[in-house]
């Protein structure tokens, strides 16, 4: 853990950012004349979605609340052309956007306060890195749709979600939740703020479990610790520092199967993060990050199965790992004039995963990755923007490789955008689908058995994809959305190659070359301060891939509805519908699947001695038990209850 | 260039000051050397000279030396005072010279005068720094049409200034939302309560709540709740405010060099006034971040129409 450092450096620069100077008791001609550091720098300001190079969901702090969700990847369900999981059977659930390729996804970019939190060990999966935050820390969850290597590094494969944190200057005091409920649910969360304007800090802690989805095996349990601290410096500057530590105990596997017995299984991450803005004169920027995380799997059990012969019941089975991560980034930001706005940067970064039962004798994996990116913003006229830009990538993973993007924004009238936009993307392979060698030994220490063993003849995955789409925001009426309609070519997609014999061991190839295509859409609707609509459709079509799973993997149509309204009374009412049609399940390559699911939840905030408070009750999927991600796994009728109290 | 400017106005009124000091009928008396100043003290020479050719003027600096030793003061028919420092020392003078007092906020006025604790032998008359808050409330009701709930800052000495803005924000259907800063308050504290509800934050000026250090975290949060600033100075304006409602060093020395005149000319004390011209100064950048389509020059105009109503 990183703690031990960070509370060193916190005590280093408290008297640094505390003595400022002091300012005059009395007002003079001083304040008015004064000149001021520029704070909303060019970096700070965020870009007005109609302006975002690409079709941009934003879910925020109200929103995210009034879902009732308990995980990051839950919400996601009601974001158009996502597919979600709530099960643990993989390693957390996860989320895909356009489709999974197999059990993992690992073609989004996922940040965590801008730290990519993928991991190389769980095959780029970023299922993981989405339980970093507690729901309560989230300040919100901007979600960007469509492939945007350019700007958000190789994982940016087919989207990005951008999950930001709660800034700590806006929580002090204390937090307190508790949960309870159906199917175990059980959830607490504590979280207390101090400090003052100068340095501000957060100390977060919550464990959120229940008994996981029906035949899938026991319980589940989130556990997590979050420090930060943001400290306003000279001119303007400011470090932002991060520290946490999340723990997962899930089941996994099956009583009535011997191979894969029904156990606990551990995944761990723990990082440490420093962020310095440095605003510079004429409308420029720097921000300088550095990052630090270990993700551990811990999962041993006991082959209790003869079917690979009576000299393998009984052998230890490890599917454990330690993954180190390091990354620097730099990035300037510049406005050289009204029409000019660039960006530009380099990140260096070093993955090392040390896994014996995965790489075989190799025993560890050590990847560096050198990342050049630019990105320049060119108003064209008053109504047209153009997006341009590129990232370059140098890895031993993948090679070389050169990811262009340019988008075009029209502003056919106040509020109407048009937007066009071609890119092309490359996602080197995980460590594991390149170097796995996976053995087992029978209980004498001889004849292995390999179960995966890769060639290392894999190459990037590559993508290009093109884009039309349209944004609506009429904010007098309320109303705001997008349409985007798109079309994604995957070439050289990994795979595993079909193998002649069932005991032959699996490999990783770029086999794979499909097509999305498809159009979505969402529209959210404020008719009143107090009440709020969000509609979301998606239609989706495969083509090309070999396999059912990945032809089938989004669905032909699906839609989300949310609709939330605060009575007079001050009860807060939201109900939240998602469907998907004709998807295909994991554990499952020939049938489709439609499933629907629908939440409704209450809250009541109220006064509690000096203390705001806020009792909720909610129901997950009212309707008949769905079948989650997983043809095996059903999601049954659940209610829950909640009380936050805060001060 | 500005630096040209100032270099080359220190020797050609100090050069001047030097033939004719004994002769000047206006002095000028400004606390400090940096840039808004001397725009003022430049501003009124040119328009003294200007207006009426046969007036001689002279400038005093305080940094360059005492003006207790000044004999200009005494001769002079008119001082006009530059900041509360100047002020300060030409009042601790105790002459029977009118003095017009510009370059300085209301409250700053009244203390120095408080301060003085004896009657000024001849009126002072000051022009204040600050806007009048019905200008500063027809310019929120311009700008955000929709707003309804205007927060304000207070701290230990703007406080006194409450009803006048309520009633000023009153009158135009505002409803004010108050947040304190200082006597166990912290800044932290202030923003939160005043920023939960609120569509917009006038910022009264007040060195305890705005200042070089304190502003990166007022425009941080206000940006983080999405909720724009009216400032008082162009400076917040580039800092990230979304507009500044202010008067520029050149309005003051204008409307001074014209209290100055009115005093010569024989008539009695103008009394006190607020500036009469403003300027409005918007950070488009801002402004399009938040989702607002505001145009600085529609705004001046608008509100300078609504200043000349009948």
């Amino acid at each position: 853990m990183k703690q031990v450092p960070l509370a060193i450096l916190l005590t280093l620069l408290s008297p640094w950012a505390a003595a400022q100077t002091a300012a005059r008791e009395s007002v003079s001609e001083q304040d008015f004349l004064d000149e001021m550091p520029v704070v909303l720098s060019v970096s700070r300001l965020a870009q007005p979605l109609d302006e975002a190079p690409g079709a941009v969901t934003v879910l925020d702090r109200n929103f995210i609340r009034m879902s009732g969700a308990r995980d990051v990847a839950d919400l996601l369900r009601l974001v158009p052309g996502f597919q979600t999981t709530t099960s643990f059977e993989t390693d957390a659930p996860v989320a895909s956007y356009h489709g999974r390729n197999d059990d993992w996804a690992n073609r989004i970019q996922v940040l965590v306060d801008g730290r990519s939190v993928y991991s190389g060990h769980l095959q780029g999966s970023a299922g993981l890195g989405l339980q970093t935050l507690a729901m309560d820390d989230i300040e919100r969850i901007e979600i960007l749709r469509g492939s945007n290597s350019a700007a958000y590094g190789a994982r940016a494969f087919l989207g990005v979600v951008n999950i930001v944190s709660r800034d700590v200057r806006d929580t002090s005091g204390a937090r307190v939740r508790v949960t309870g409920g159906d199917n175990g649910v059980a959830d607490a969360a504590a979280s207390i703020g101090w400090g003052s304007s100068e340095s501000a800090y957060r100390l977060s802690a919550d464990s959120r479990g229940d008994m996981g989805l029906r035949s899938a095996y026991g319980v589940n349990r989130v556990s997590r610790v979050n420090l930060s601290a943001a400290m306003s410096l000279e001119h303007g500057k400011e470090l932002e520092l991060r520290t946490g530590g999340l723990g997962i105990d899930a089941g996994r596997g099956s009583a009535d199967s011997p191979g894969n017995t029904a156990r606990t299984r551990f995944l761990g991450s723990q990082f440490a993060q420093a962020d310095l803005h440095v605003p510079l004169a004429n409308d420029q920027d720097v921000q300088l990050s550095a990052s630090h995380t270990e993700n551990t799997h811990r999962d041993n059990f006991p082959y209790l199965s003869t079917a690979a012969g009576v000299n393998y019941y009984g052998i230890p089975i490890d599917f454990g790992a330690h993954e180190v991560t390091e990354a620097i980034t730099l990035q300037h930001t510049a406005r050289w004039s009204e029409q000019w706005r660039t960006v530009w940067g380099m990140e260096l970064r070093r993955e090392e995963i040390t896994s014996p039962s995965s790489f075989g004798a190799r025993g560890s994996v050590t990847s560096n990755f050198q990342r050049l990116f630019g990105n320049a913003e060119w108003r064209l006229t008053p109504t047209v923007v153009l997006n341009s830009g590129a990232m370059l990538e140098q890895s031993e993973l993948g090679g070389n490789t050169v990811s262009p993007r340019v988008m075009a924004n029209w502003h056919l009238a106040t509020g109407h955008t048009l937007r066009a936009g071609v890119s092309s993307a490359f996602r080197p392979p995980s460590a594991y689908e390149k170097y796995a060698a996976v053995r087992y030994y029978d209980l004498n220490g001889a004849n292995p058995i390999t179960t995966v063993l890769a060639s290392g003849q894999v190459g990037p995955e590559k993508i290009y994809s093109r884009e039309l789409g349209y944004n609506l925001s009429l904010p007098t009426l309320g109303v705001s959305g997008d349409v985007r309609l798109f079309e994604e070519r995957i070439t050289d997609g990994i795979e595993r190659p079909k193998k002649a014999q069932d005991s032959d061991p699996d490999d990783y190839r770029n086999i794979d070359n499909y097509r999305i295509t498809g159009a979505e859409h969402q529209l959210q609707w404020k008719p009143s301060a107090n009440s709020l609509l969000f509609l979301t459709q998606t239609w989706t079509d495969v083509a090309g891939a070999e396999r059912f799973r990945v032809s089938h993997s989004a669905a032909r149509y699906a839609m989300s509805l949310a609709g939330m309204y605060t009575t007079d009374a001050g009860y807060v009412w939201s109900v939240m519908h998602a469907q998907s049609e004709d998807i295909a399940l994991m554990s499952d390559s020939e049938r489709l699947y439609s499933v629907a699911r629908t939440d409704v939840r209450v809250a009541k905030p109220f006064r509690w001695g000096r203390s705001k408070a806020e009792l909720s009750f909610v129901l997950q999927n009212a309707d008949q038990p769905y079948r989650d991600g997983d043809w095996k796994f059903r999601f049954d009728r659940r209610a829950f209850v909640s009380l936050q109290v805060e001060q | 260039m500005l630096r040209a400017h100032i270099r080359w106005l220190i020797l050609w009124w100090g050069l001047l000051g030097l033939c004719m000091a004994q002769a000047a009928e206006v002095v000028i008396v400004s606390s400090d050397r940096s840039p808004g100043y001397v725009e003022a003290v430049q501003t009124v020479v040119t328009e003294m000279a200007r207006v009426t050719d046969k007036l001689e003027s002279q400038v005093l600096y305080l940094p360059d030396g005492p003006v207790q030793e000044s004999t200009a003061l005494a001769a002079a028919k008119v001082i006009i005072t530059l900041g509360s420092d100047a002020l300060t020392k030409v009042l601790a003078r105790d002459l029977r010279v009118p003095i017009v007092a510009a370059l300085i906020p209301k409250a700053g006025f009244e203390r120095v005068l408080r301060e003085q604790g004896r009657k000024p032998q001849a009126p002072v008359s000051a022009l204040y720094l600050e806007q009048p808050f019905p200008r500063q409330a027809e310019l929120l009701r311009l700008a955000l049409p929709d707003a309804r709930k205007v927060g304000v800052l207070w701290g230990a000495e703007s406080g006194v200034q409450a009803p006048a803005v309520q009633s000023a924000l009153q009158a135009r259907g505002f409803e004010l939302v108050n947040g304190y800063v200082g006597g166990g308050n912290t800044l932290f504290a202030g923003l939160k309560a005043v920023l939960d509800d609120t569509d917009v934050l006038l910022a009264v000026p007040d060195p305890q709540v705005y200042n070089g250090s304190s502003i990166s975290n007022v425009l941080l949060a206000t940006y983080r709740a999405r909720v724009p600033m009216l400032a008082f100075s162009p400076a917040y304006v580039r800092a990230g405010a979304l507009l500044s409602l202010h008067s520029t060093p050149r309005q003051i020395g204008l409307q001074a060099t014209a209290m100055a005149r009115a005093q010569l000319q024989g008539g009695a004390a103008a009394g006190s006034q607020y500036p009469a011209d403003f300027s409005v100064v918007l950070n488009d950048h801002v402004a399009r971040s938040l989702g607002l389509t505001l145009d600085e020059a529609v705004l001046t105009e608008r509100l300078r129409k609504w200043e000349r109503r009948p």
